[in-house]
């Protein structure tokens, strides 16, 4: 008899205790998700860098795009400058909060675009040259851990609260020691894989730890990706004018 | 002969039940085959018109592509990676065409997608065929109604909207689009990235013949549509590309990637502040190549419609370009109307192959009903058979016997069929059916369908009844072939 009570209050303690363990993790895993935005800001300081993009597609052949790049997280503004092909040079995007606009020299008119659009013919979505935005933007669906190469990492599952991100669904791999996400997989409504991202280089631009090497794969179109590269990265002071449409259309003068 | 058609006729008489039963098959199904397939042949009839008549022409010519390329473009998975090719040496083409006797018009085009917005807010997207309207008016005289306004003057911009997309805009905005206002045309070209043009309307329209896929076609001058489909004259270096971008090209290996554990951070230079005014408006060194690059390719079309004087002349005309092209060396080629089409037409003529599909499932069980019941129909005769071959009937004389007596049924439920069938499709025809929703407007080809017996049908049909009647009779025919005189007229004991 004693025996048995016994067991019967191990299985009660047993099941009070595994839901606050998961509580537990699973408010690990939001603060994790909390610095990964936070350490991908630049809070305070303005941030350029040019970027080097080249698009492999399997009809089109390989496409190299030089964009540069103007971002103050303050505000949420960026300003990317095509620089690269001459086709396609001085065609600009300016966001502004979430205002996002597209102006084209050759017929000098801006168009309102979205953040979930993707950038040019790229792999690229408008949303990936701002900071993250993980922890407002998604809630945590499940998680688990997972190797990646050498890195202990954790698998998250994302669920988009709202419409404002490219990708409803998302599954994210961050590696355990320092927070950064190595991969993540992005889906649509139906489940469907649409493109997975790697992020293999990082780099500490003063306070802020951003990836400098990205690559995006097409999932729809086989042998399709984008890899990003940036360099010349600084994080001076930019000048106000430069995040206004005045500045783009100076610029191709 | 006669007498076996005699013995044939009395049998048929004398087995009422079973020459009903069969018959009534035959007839249902021969009257099912005529209606069909004529129902089928109007409505290809009348997609044919449609298209050649309203949009397509009866030829379409391009550059040289695979890929499904249709008038709204490619219409597969290479949409949005391969851009519409210019047609290669397009003066001498034209020449070429103008000095075929049977070609009656010609009329290049160019298609773009766009994303139409006014101010901060996206109204929709609309396709947009660029044109002249001269040559297209000349091409299609009968297919464009204008509603208000009319096309761009000559050497002038402008958008004829389509009153269909102009309704899906205007529930955007809250109002009714007028000539005069404008709107802004966003698209993207793997060649020249995004293209904006801010175009004026110079008139609203409606095609009178349209279906889903032309309703959403605005007609636009081919300067703008040139520019929104990345057809300038620049063309993009080959890239050049470092070995460390090189690294990442072909197939990418996870594992190989984050294989090293000190891989992850690497050491980048943080540049000093820009200070000097110069350095942020001269970041676009050489803009003058830009603006050179972005100047329209004046002359460069995607399409050239062709229309024939008869469309006897299409098989000859495909034969003598194609013998041009190859003459020449010339990178094009002709498509057909239902090519140019696109998706619409080509789900028409699936739909009939899978209502012939339909009709053969019917035909085999009709053969399988009528063969059981003339093998219980003849094993009901073996002993008269018997008898019959007994006092000297030849085996072919049974033979014959049975066979023509399969197709004198054969024959007279075809002809009964045939008539009821025809009609069947009179009564329809008076009637006119309505197409009440967008899958069958698809499938008769237009909004109404009134169905025409088709002779081609009735042949099929008879062709059909008179295969049925002879594999039908094969097998009874066989069993009473393998049994012996002696056993057939024991079999009535």
């Amino acid at each position: 008899m004693k025996r048995e009570a016994l067991v019967i209050t191990a299985v009660l303690l047993l099941l009070a205790v595994v839901p606050a363990v998961q509580a537990e993790d699973l408010s690990k895993m939001r603060a994790i998700l909390e610095k990964i935005d936070a350490q991908s800001r630049f809070d305070g300081v303005d941030f350029s860098a040019l970027l080097t993009m080249i698009v492999e597609d399997p009809e089109e052949g390989i496409e190299k795009l030089v964009v540069r790049q103007f971002r103050r997280d303050d505000g949420e503004r960026y300003l990317l400058l095509i620089q690269e092909p001459v086709t396609q040079r001085g065609q600009g995007y300016l966001l502004e909060g979430d205002n996002l606009w597209f102006y084209d020299p050759s017929s000098r008119q801006f168009a309102h675009t979205s953040l979930k659009e993707t950038f040019q013919d790229s792999d690229v979505r408008n949303a990936d040259f701002g900071s993250s935005s993980y922890a407002s933007s998604y809630e945590i669906e499940g998680y688990g851990e997972d190797v990646l190469g050498s890195f202990e990492t954790y698998i998250m599952d994302l669920k988009a609260v709202d419409d404002t991100v490219p990708f409803p669904y998302a599954r994210i791999w961050v590696t355990k020691d320092t927070n950064l996400v190595l991969k993540a997989e992005e889906y649509s409504l139906t489940r469907r894989l649409m493109r997975s991202a790697l992020f293999p280089k990082y780099a500490k631009v003063g306070e802020a730890i951003i990836p400098v090497q990205m690559i995006f794969v097409d999932e729809l179109v086989e042998g399709k990706k984008t890899q990003v590269t940036l360099s010349e990265i600084s994080t001076a002071k930019i000048p106000d004018h430069v995040f206004t449409k005045a500045y783009l259309e100076r610029v191709n003068r | 002969m006669r007498i076996l058609l005699t013995i044939a006729w009395r049998n048929v008489r004398q087995h009422k039940v079973k020459t009903a039963i069969i018959g009534l098959i035959m007839i249902i199904g021969i009257m099912v085959l005529v209606v069909g397939n004529s129902f089928m042949d109007t409505a290809a009839k009348g997609i044919e018109r449609y298209y050649i008549k309203n949009y397509t022409g009866h030829l379409m010519i391009t550059g040289k592509t695979r890929g499904n390329l249709t008038l709204f473009g490619f219409q597969d998975l290479t949409a949005m990676e391969q851009p519409v090719p210019r047609i290669p040496e397009y003066a001498e083409i034209v020449e070429f065409a103008n000095s075929l006797q049977y070609v009656a018009v010609v009329n290049p085009q160019v298609s773009a997608t766009a994303i139409v917005s006014r101010g901060e807010k996206t109204l929709g997207a609309t396709q947009l065929f660029g044109i002249i309207p001269e040559q297209y008016q000349a091409m299609f005289p009968d297919n464009v109604e204008i509603l208000e306004g009319g096309f761009w003057r000559p050497g002038e911009q402008g958008v004829l909207l389509n009153k269909a997309v102009a309704e899906i805009l205007e529930e955007q905005v809250g109002f009714t689009f007028r000539p005069g206002d404008k709107l802004l045309f966003t698209s993207v070209s793997t060649h020249t990235g995004m293209r904006i043009r801010e175009v004026e309307i110079t008139g609203l329209f409606r095609f009178k013949q349209s279906n889903v896929q032309l309703d959403m076609v605005s007609l636009m001058d081919i300067s703008n549509v040139r520019a929104l489909a990345g057809m300038v004259v620049g063309s993009a270096d080959p890239a050049q590309l470092s070995s460390e971008e090189q690294r990442f090209l072909g197939e990418i290996d996870e594992e190989s990637i984050f294989g090293s554990l000190d891989s992850l951070f690497a050491e980048v230079s943080v540049e000093e502040p820009e200070t000097e005014d110069d350095f942020w408006f001269s970041l676009l060194e050489g803009t003058e190549a830009a603006q050179a690059a972005a100047q329209e390719d004046t002359g460069a079309w995607q399409y050239l419609l062709v229309r024939l004087i008869d469309e006897k002349y299409l098989k000859q005309a495909e034969q003598d370009f194609a013998q041009f092209f190859a003459d020449k060396g010339i990178a094009a080629q002709t498509r057909d109307w239902r090519q140019g089409a696109g998706a619409l037409a080509e789900l028409s003529y699936g739909i009939k192959s899978v209502f012939n599909t339909i009709v053969l499932i019917i035909a085999v069980v009709a053969v399988i009903i009528i063969m059981n019941t003339l093998v219980i129909s003849v094993t009901e005769r073996m002993s008269e058979i018997g008898t019959m071959r007994a006092i000297g009937a030849q085996k072919s004389f049974v033979r014959r016997m049975i066979v023509l007596e399969t197709m004198l049924l054969s024959g007279i439920s075809g002809l009964v069929g045939v008539a009821a069938g025809a009609l069947v499709l009179l009564v329809l025809n008076r009637i006119g059916l309505q197409a009440t929703n967008v899958f069958l407007e698809i499938i008769y080809g237009g909004p109404e369908l009134r169905p025409e017996l088709s002779w081609p049908a009735v042949l099929l049909s008879l062709v059909v009844i008179a295969a049925v009647g002879a594999m039908s009779s094969a097998y009874p025919t066989a069993i009473v072939m393998k049994t012996s005189p002696r056993k057939a007229m024991e079999s009535s004991r």
